[in-house]
């Protein structure tokens, strides 16, 4: 077996676990193994970057050669849903007096069910963050507070931290703790899913002081609006505005 | 009439993306078809020129299909919501290039999960050799291998197995392409050295 082979044998888990130990030994006292460790790495990561301009290149050609298909009428759908948000947005202005207390509800509903407790395994970026959600799921939220609180102290961008910090806020009622925990992770612009425009609205419900619920009605708007993270639940906490 | 030609299923993209060979390769341009429009949506809602927001269009499918094959979309959102979100992230990233005029090297490809096999001590080293590393050397020497090398070369570099390449490059077992790959990417060591 030559060295490259046995290193993709490593790298694709496919060296014995005997020999597997041997290699990850020699890699630390032997600097040619090193070197060609490095080698293989930058070069598959050469071929992927090499690989993938070529196949933007082909994409383009697709773009420039074939005609684009629209969704089914998109400027008309995008103008009625525009006035649709329009008339709601004035119709709700003057209304939400009057509302029932059934959006609040639905969202208090819906954070027990779904914020009670969180799987371990969702997310395993740091033991630290794992601490804090055993912490959270024993209900120990004095403990996990402190936490994420920390985590988010060193670090201000690991959303989930940032997520869980508003959690345990948002569980032991400190709104406004949860509120800016939720709108510092909204604005986060490197994640795929975000959902803190959705558990701000939540945290807005659930402290119903004088502007939070139209503040929360134009969050949820925004979450449905522009396919944010919640979108399903907030169109149905809106039905209930 | 192509106005209201129907596209594939989300779902059935997802299985064909997953697949090998010409499967994938359909289904990759399928899905870049079906999402176009978003260019348009990109032109008028973030005042970028048609090309930028084609080139940032083509980014999001390419990181589509790497999650997806990857394992690492896992369906919590909607496939649609899923390109929407990177294509707007991908569009903001462009408009503060633009804005702070700095050119930032594109690294969409992590070598995290590589590297995170490796044990701590040992990593470190890698890490800090692969630094040294000249990427653009490399690329420009995989484009100088011969035909044959550069396209073993570069399906390696976007996944496909030793079997789909055995099977688009004649090959008769995967066990012989694997051993013409290897010998490509040798002949690429020695171009580097």
């Amino acid at each position: 077996m030559n060295e490259l082979e046995r290193i993709e044998d490593y790298f694709s888990g496919r060296l014995p676990a005997e020999e597997r130990a041997r290699f990850e030994t020699s890699l630390q006292t032997d600097s040619a193994l090193a070197e060609a460790v490095a080698f293989y790495l930058a070069a598959q990561q050469a071929a992927q970057s090499e690989a993938r301009n070529r196949r933007k290149a082909e994409f383009e050609k697709l773009r420039t050669e074939t005609p684009v298909i629209r969704r089914l009428s998109a400027l008309p759908a995008f103008a009625l849903a525009a006035s649709i948000l329009l008339i709601l947005g004035l119709g709700s202005y003057w209304l939400f007096q009057r509302q029932s207390p059934s959006a609040i509800l639905l969202a208090e509903q819906y954070i027990q069910e779904n914020y009670s407790h969180v799987s371990i395994t969702m997310d395993g970026r740091s033991d630290s963050l794992q601490t804090g959600i055993s912490f959270y799921n024993a209900g120990k939220f004095r403990e996990a507070g402190a936490v994420f609180n920390e985590l988010v102290r060193h670090q201000p961008d690991n959303d989930r931290a940032r997520q869980f910090a508003g959690l345990v806020a948002l569980r032991t009622n400190q709104y406004a703790a949860a509120i800016d925990h939720f709108h510092r992770l909204s604005e986060q612009r490197d994640l795929f899913a975000n959902p803190g425009l959705f558990l701000e609205a939540l945290a807005r419900l659930k402290r119903n002081q004088t502007d939070d619920k139209a503040r929360a009605e134009i969050l949820l708007k925004i979450v449905v609006n522009q396919n944010l993270e919640g979108k399903a639940q907030a169109e149905k906490l809106l039905e209930a505005f | 009439m192509r106005f209201f030609a129907r596209h594939p299923a989300d779902s059935d993209l997802i299985t064909g993306l997953k697949a090998d060979g010409l499967p994938r390769r359909q289904s990759e341009d399928r899905l870049y078809q079906k999402y176009r429009y978003l260019i348009t949506d990109g032109v008028r809602k973030h005042r970028l020129d048609e090309d930028e927001c084609a080139s940032a269009y083509s980014d999001t499918i390419l990181t589509v299909i790497e999650n997806v094959r990857g394992n690492r979309f896992e369906g919590h959102s909607e496939l649609s919501t899923y390109i929407y979100q990177i294509f707007t992230n991908k569009c903001i990233d462009l408009i503060r290039k633009k804005s702070s005029q700095r050119s930032q090297v594109h690294n969409a490809l992590s070598l995290d999960d590589s590297l995170l096999q490796l044990p701590d001590s040992a990593r470190s080293i890698v890490q800090q050799l692969i630094a040294q590393s000249d990427l653009e050397r490399l690329r420009g020497l995989i484009a100088k291998l011969g035909d044959k090398c550069r396209e073993m070369i570069l399906a390696w570099g976007e996944g496909y197995s030793d079997e789909e390449i055995a099977r688009q490059m004649n090959y008769n077992t995967a066990s012989v392409a694997k051993t013409s790959r290897l010998r490509c990417l040798e002949r690429l060591r020695e171009l580097y050295r």
